[in-house]
């Protein structure tokens, strides 16, 4: 059977799970850049032992989705509006089907292995989660403990009550 | 999120995340919501403490801020020294209150002078302050060079002479909107006569601005975009051409807005070359409107009770919309690609003039003809016929 011979690299999981990635798409990995030849070259697979099979497994459909969308040249116009492009619902829906641990797994991974659109636009959403809200309404959507004395509490309320709404 | 993520994943953002990641997101995060995170508990208020966090955003916007105290305000402009975006409101002041001379520095003044010094890189300025003066304008002249955008609201002490030095000064200005300022006549000129300006847009409410005001703006502005006009009670016309001109704004114009203008009593253009869109709203003693405009193709009029005449040469309009027109009697809209007409309670406009003045064998789809009490019922029924005949 004919098969199309594209040029790929190799990258193995966490959970010891060998992903073969077209080079285009690797390309977008920033950390990747500098080795990608050696990888080519390399019949072993590279470890990162950070990232699990299903976040890259994401990471790779996000690449090819956006595989020719570049983002918006920014423009005078846009900075003086200071209007930071919306996320696109496709992106809203892809980055949060899965939860809250795997959108912070994707960021650690798009973090690590420096793939700057997608951290931006995860970066975003999570950002989208905590505008406008109350301290306390931001411990509830992150589970985030409240380590304050009660002293320290009101100390850094007292600090803040001048800039409310 | 699943109830048993939850508990595996408790305080996932702060243990789990790289402290370079918190200010990716804090980018796209408002001061208040740094605040905000600051309160949560304890490792997000020591990093909010830090440099970088703040170094992060571009943009300060002060409007919503119920308790403005200046020295609060300050405090946290100075931590953001990268902004480009500044929104300053009137704030309270924490100087002993006094009357204050003219031509004296106000305690606004002082304020944002401070202000500036901490913010060298500002691309656009929204200031609703009351009692800044001119002193403010000339500190903005020598300290914001890189200022694309500036909008002056509710202020009583600015002057015309203020505005033109602004306009002077900063030679990267695009965009200048002048709202509800007692103390201003816009002057849109530049201080040096023959010297041409670079705004593009450029929007003026409620204030004192005569004829002579929108020529002298339209002569100096030869890049002009788009310009927006509102509640200028004194404005009684728009310049039909700006004469002993080779370029003017007239030339490179693109949208146009004319809205609750009290006393405008025609809007007559010559020439209008990249005219586009045209709205005009509330002008009740508006008589006629004519104009060449070969690139328009989006004309609104609404609400103007006393309009008699609309005559538009050479205009490849694909929509007019001209409802509560009560005294339109005479119409010329000749243009081959019109799609949608709105004459809705144009009590005074007949059949014939209609007819005669729009083509409607081009191809137009969509017509409202609801309270135009002039045409009876058979007569619409046959101009709709018509219409539904070219549509279908």
């Amino acid at each position: 059977m004919y098969k199309k011979i594209v040029p790929q690299i190799k990258l193995e999981t966490y959970e010891k799970e060998v992903f073969e990635i077209d080079l285009d798409i690797a390309k977008k990995f920033g950390k990747l850049v500098p080795v990608l030849q050696e990888l080519l070259n390399d019949d072993k697979p590279l470890t990162i032992k950070t990232i699990n099979s299903g976040t890259l497994k994401k990471i790779i459909t996000w690449c090819t989705y956006h595989k020719g969308r570049s983002p918006p040249p920014e423009d005078d116009d846009n900075r003086m509006k200071h209007s930071t492009e919306e996320v696109s619902s496709w992106d809203d829906k892809f980055l949060q089907e899965d939860g809250q641990a795997a959108l912070f797994d994707l960021i650690s991974a798009a973090h690590t292995l420096d793939i700057d659109g997608l951290l931006d636009v995860a970066c975003k959403v999570v950002a989208t989660m905590i505008k406008g809200k109350a301290p306390e309404e931001i411990r509830k959507v992150f589970n985030i403990k409240n380590d304050f004395t009660q002293q320290e509490e009101d100390q850094v309320r007292k600090e803040n009550d001048w800039c409310e709404d | 999120m699943e109830g048993t993520d939850k508990h595996e994943w408790s305080n996932i953002l702060l243990e789990y995340l790289p402290s370079g990641v918190i200010f990716e997101i804090c980018k796209h995060l408002t001061w208040q919501d740094i605040f905000h995170i600051s309160q949560t508990c304890r490792r997000f208020n020591q990093l909010c403490d830090k440099a970088t966090i703040w170094l992060q955003l571009k943009s300060l916007d002060f409007s919503k801020c119920m308790i403005p105290l200046d020295f609060k305000v300050l405090d946290v402009v100075k931590r953001c020294p990268q902004i480009e975006f500044l929104k300053l409101t009137n704030v309270v002041s924490s100087e002993n209150a006094r009357k204050f001379r003219e031509e004296e520095t106000t305690p606004a003044d002082r304020f944002l002078l401070e202000v500036l010094r901490h913010c060298p890189s500002l691309y656009t300025m929204d200031l609703s302050m009351v009692e800044l003066t001119d002193n403010s304008v000339n500190a903005i002249c020598t300290k914001c060079e890189q200022l694309r955008s500036f909008t002056l609201i509710d202020n009583d002490f600015i002057s015309n002479e203020g505005i033109v030095n602004l306009l002077s000064y900063l030679p990267l200005l695009s965009q200048l909107h002048i709202i509800r300022c007692t103390n201003v006549i816009p002057m849109i000129k530049h201080k040096d006569e023959g010297k041409v300006l670079a705004l593009k847009d450029i929007r003026i409410e409620s204030c004192e601005l005569f004829k002579a005001n929108v020529s002298t703006l339209l002569k100096s502005c030869v890049q002009l975009e788009h310009l927006c006009l509102i509640d200028n009670i004194v404005l009684q016309g728009f310049p039909n051409s700006i004469p002993n001109t080779e370029k003017s704004g007239m030339n490179t114009l693109k949208t146009l807005k004319l809205y609750s203008q009290p006393d405008m009593r025609e809007v007559n253009f010559e020439k209008m070359e990249q005219l586009e869109s045209l709205k005009v709203k509330q002008c009740p003693h508006l008589l006629h409107v004519n104009m060449w405009a070969p690139k328009l193709h989006c004309f609104q009029i609404a609400k103007c009770e006393n309009l008699k005449s609309v005559n538009f040469y050479d205009v490849r309009l694909t929509e007019i919309n001209l409802s509560g027109c009560e005294n339109l009697a005479e119409i010329g809209v000749d243009s081959p690609v019109l799609k949608s007409i709105d004459i809705s309670d144009c009590k005074s406009l007949t059949a014939h003039q209609f007819l005669i003045g729009i083509n409607i064998k081009s191809c137009v789809d969509y017509i409202n003809m609801g309270g135009c009490n002039k045409m009876n019922s058979a007569e619409i029924d046959n101009i709709i016929q018509e219409v539904y005949i070219l549509a279908y």
